[in-house]
Parts: structure tokens; C-alpha cells; sequence
């Protein structure tokens, strides 16, 4: 009895070792903007996973293309084609991870990028000269390029706190652990009952 | 030290499985009423432990504590340590289903083979010093056992052995002397508390 209160202390004192760390898993987060996939790639502790190979499947698990990613754990690449994709992450010493980006997302960062050809830019630049004012004149296509532009500087900042959010609940909460624990104990009982009674 | 999912092939995955079933049924004979709570006990720490992280070089670690269970359980360290990752890849998602059996036979066999050496090296006597050395070691080389076990697994993904090896070796140096130091500081410990738990193994029984 005596032992199991220590080691319950014990266990006590680690866990408020551990309140603020992570452990060992790694994440990656994808999103697709302006014809480019972004990717950011994290372990547990939000230690960027640097060096590790990416590679990009489609639905068929046909390998796209591959790459690895940078001091910061990132790695983009333009939209191979406009389809579901599967982006895989392989961290070294076996650790793996993959995001789905779903086709309607590719699909609208890539006609984004076709409403900003430069050639339309240009011609809203000359239109604005000519009529200054006349909102009537302005087509579709240019309102979208022009609105993509805006909401992308108003994104950006979400879009960050977004991977900070999916960052926190990864990270395991102590409700989990304790939860744990209480499995364990119980299993314990089981275990108890049943050798008990074979006892008698 | 935790395989994700999809990493390994089918027959290194089944492999695994086996091995750790044949140990898991072999613990739980070993393992007699008087036993559960400390098994139960120190499968929670186990649990614990992989919270405890340790920031090295491009990737993270955490603590195993393979060495202490191993070496205070005995065979019965397979449950233990299959509790505790069931439980981890359930809770915090480290490691996999599929990958549970490959991931207990790495964590739990250099856990039995510490328990082995260090009855070797303590020997009879609990003398003090050689109790620190013997737990010290067997902490150390049950973590690099197992860095060694995950290295070995991953040959059938197409990594070579060797720089697989050299980088989580080298990654777990820093977890292998922590461990050390915190088996052999709980081995003099339960001495001073509770001899008879160190003396497991003696008398016939493991």
C-alpha cells in the first residue's frame, strides 16, 4: 500500500512535469490559395518538423510529386491539378501524418488565380482610368479578383490563428489524462476480481 | 519511439502482433494477484511518462520508462506496456492500432532484457552502489534497445538500417541518460521503502 502511494505521488509530480509539454506525434495542416498548396508541418510540442519528406497522392493513390520541407516545417507547391489531394508527411523515425485538401478548395484556388491573370489586372487598372466611378462597368471576373485580393489580406491573419487552434487540440488535455489513468485502474479491478475468485 | 500508422509493411506488422501476443499471454500467467496493483501502477506511469518530452536536434522525444517497468515487473511488463500504448493511441492518437503490437514488442522485449541483466549485475546483494550502476545501465540500454527495435522495424519501409539507426540512437541519448538516472534514483529508493519489490526473481519467481 505504502509502495502504490509513493509511486501515486510520483505519477503526480510527473504529471505537473508535464502540464505545458506535448508528446511524440506529428501534424501537418495544408490549405490552398492563389494556385499554390501551403503546407506547415509541426511534432507534438510545436516544434517544427524540418526535412521531412512530403509527398502529394490523388484520389487514386498516384503519386503527383514530393518534396521536403524547410527550417520552418513548410513546404509549398503549386496545384499539380485540380483534385482531391492527399498530402502525406513522413517525419523521420517512423512518424506519419496525412491531410486530405478537399477538391472544392484546390478547385477555387485555382480559378482565383485565373481571375488574376495579368492580363485582366491590367485591363481593371485601364478601366478605372478611363471611367472612375461607374461600378455598373466593372464584370464579374474583375469583382472576384479584386475581392480574392482583399479577403486574402483579411484571411490572413485567421488562417494563422486557425493552425494555432488545430496546434492546441492536438496537444493532450489533462481530462485525457487523468481519463487514462482511470482506465487503468479499472482494468486493475478487473483484472483483481477475476484472479480473486480463481483464488477461492 | 511510437510507429504511426501506415508506415510499416503487412508481415512486419503481423510479426509484431505475434511476438508481443505470445509475451502479453506469457506476462499475464506470471502475473498474480499480489502483483496487479503494481502492474496497474506502473502501466500508468508508462502512460505518463510519453508526456514528458525532451526537445533534441530536428525532432522530439519523450521519456519510455521501458527500463524501470521491465526491471520491476518482469514478463509482466508486456500488459503493462500494451495497457499503456492501447491507451495512448486511443487518448493522445500516438502510434496506431495496426502499429500497437510492433510498437509494445519494441518497448516491452528490451524492458524484459534488462530485467535479466540486472538481476545479473545486482546480483544477490542490494548493495548501494552497484544497485545505482545496475539500474543506471539497465534504464539506459532499454531505451537504446528499443531505439535500436524501431530502427530494425523500419528496414521493411525501405530505410536503411544504419543512418535510421545512428539518427534515433542519437536523438535518444539525451532520454537514455534521464532514464538512467531516474531508474536508478527510483531502484535506491524503493530499497530504502520496499526491498522486497528488487527482490523479484529470486526464488523462481519473475
Amino acid at each position: 500500500m505504502r509502495m502504490i502511494k509513493t509511486f501515486l505521488m510520483g505519477m503526480f509530480f510527473l504529471l505537473l512535469l508535464a502540464g505545458n509539454t506535448y508528446a511524440h506525434k506529428v501534424n501537418i495542416y495544408a490549405y490552398a490559395e492563389n494556385g499554390k498548396v501551403f503546407t506547415k508541418s509541426y511534432f507534438n510540442d510545436g516544434k517544427p518538423a524540418i526535412n521531412s519528406t512530403i509527398e502529394v497522392y490523388d484520389r487514386n493513390k498516384k503519386l503527383l510529386l514530393t518534396g521536403r520541407t524547410d527550417q520552418n516545417g513548410e513546404f509549398s507547391f503549386d496545384i499539380p491539378q485540380a483534385i482531391e489531394l492527399y498530402i502525406v508527411l513522413n517525419a523521420s523515425m517512423g512518424h506519419r501524418n496525412e491531410y486530405i485538401l478537399s477538391e472544392d478548395e484546390v478547385r477555387s484556388a485555382v480559378s482565383g488565380l485565373k481571375a488574376q491573370a495579368p492580363g485582366v489586372s491590367e485591363q481593371r487598372k485601364r478601366k478605372k482610368e478611363e471611367l472612375p466611378g461607374v461600378k455598373s462597368q466593372i464584370d464579374s471576373s474583375e469583382l472576384e479578383a479584386v475581392l480574392s485580393d482583399v479577403l486574402e489580406r483579411k484571411i490572413a491573419p485567421i488562417m494563422e490563428r486557425l493552425i494555432k487552434i488545430e496546434r492546441d487540440i492536438q496537444k493532450p488535455s489533462i481530462s485525457e489524462v487523468l481519463g487514462g489513468i482511470g482506465y487503468i485502474l479499472g482494468l486493475m479491478g478487473i483484472g483483481i476480481y477475476f484472479k480473486y475468485r480463481q483464488k477461492r | 519511439m511510437h510507429i504511426s500508422e501506415g508506415v510499416l509493411s503487412a508481415p512486419v506488422l503481423i510479426t509484431g502482433a505475434a511476438l508481443t501476443a505470445a509475451g502479453v499471454g506469457f506476462g499475464l500467467k506470471k502475473m498474480d494477484y499480489e502483483k496487479i496493483p503494481e502492474v496497474a501502477v506502473l502501466s500508468s506511469a508508462f502512460f505518463v511518462a510519453s508526456l514528458i518530452h525532451i526537445p533534441v536536434g530536428p525532432s522530439s522525444v519523450h521519456l519510455v520508462l521501458n527500463g524501470l517497468i521491465g526491471l520491476l515487473l518482469g514478463w509482466s511488463a508486456f500488459p503493462a506496456i500494451l495497457v499503456g500504448l492501447t491507451l495512448q493511441a486511443i487518448l493522445f492518437q500516438f502510434g496506431g492500432f495496426t502499429t500497437l503490437g510492433v510498437n509494445t514488442f519494441n518497448m516491452a522485449f528490451p524492458a524484459i532484457i534488462s530485467f535479466y541483466l540486472f538481476h545479473l549485475f545486482a546480483g544477490k546483494s542490494l548493495e548501494h552502489s552497484r544497485l545505482i550502476f545496475s539500474g543506471f545501465f539497465c534504464g539506459a540500454t532499454s531505451v537504446l534497445g528499443s531505439a535500436l527495435l524501431v530502427a530494425l522495424s523500419l528496414i521493411s519501409t525501405g530505410e536503411a538500417f544504419l543512418p535510421a539507426a545512428k539518427l534515433i540512437v542519437l536523438a535518444h541519448i539525451p532520454v537514455m541518460s534521464i532514464e538512467g538516472i531516474i531508474t536508478a534514483a527510483v531502484l535506491s529508493f524503493l530499497k530504502k521503502v520496499k526491498p522486497e519489490l528488487l527482490m523479484m526473481g529470486k526464488g523462481g519467481k519473475l
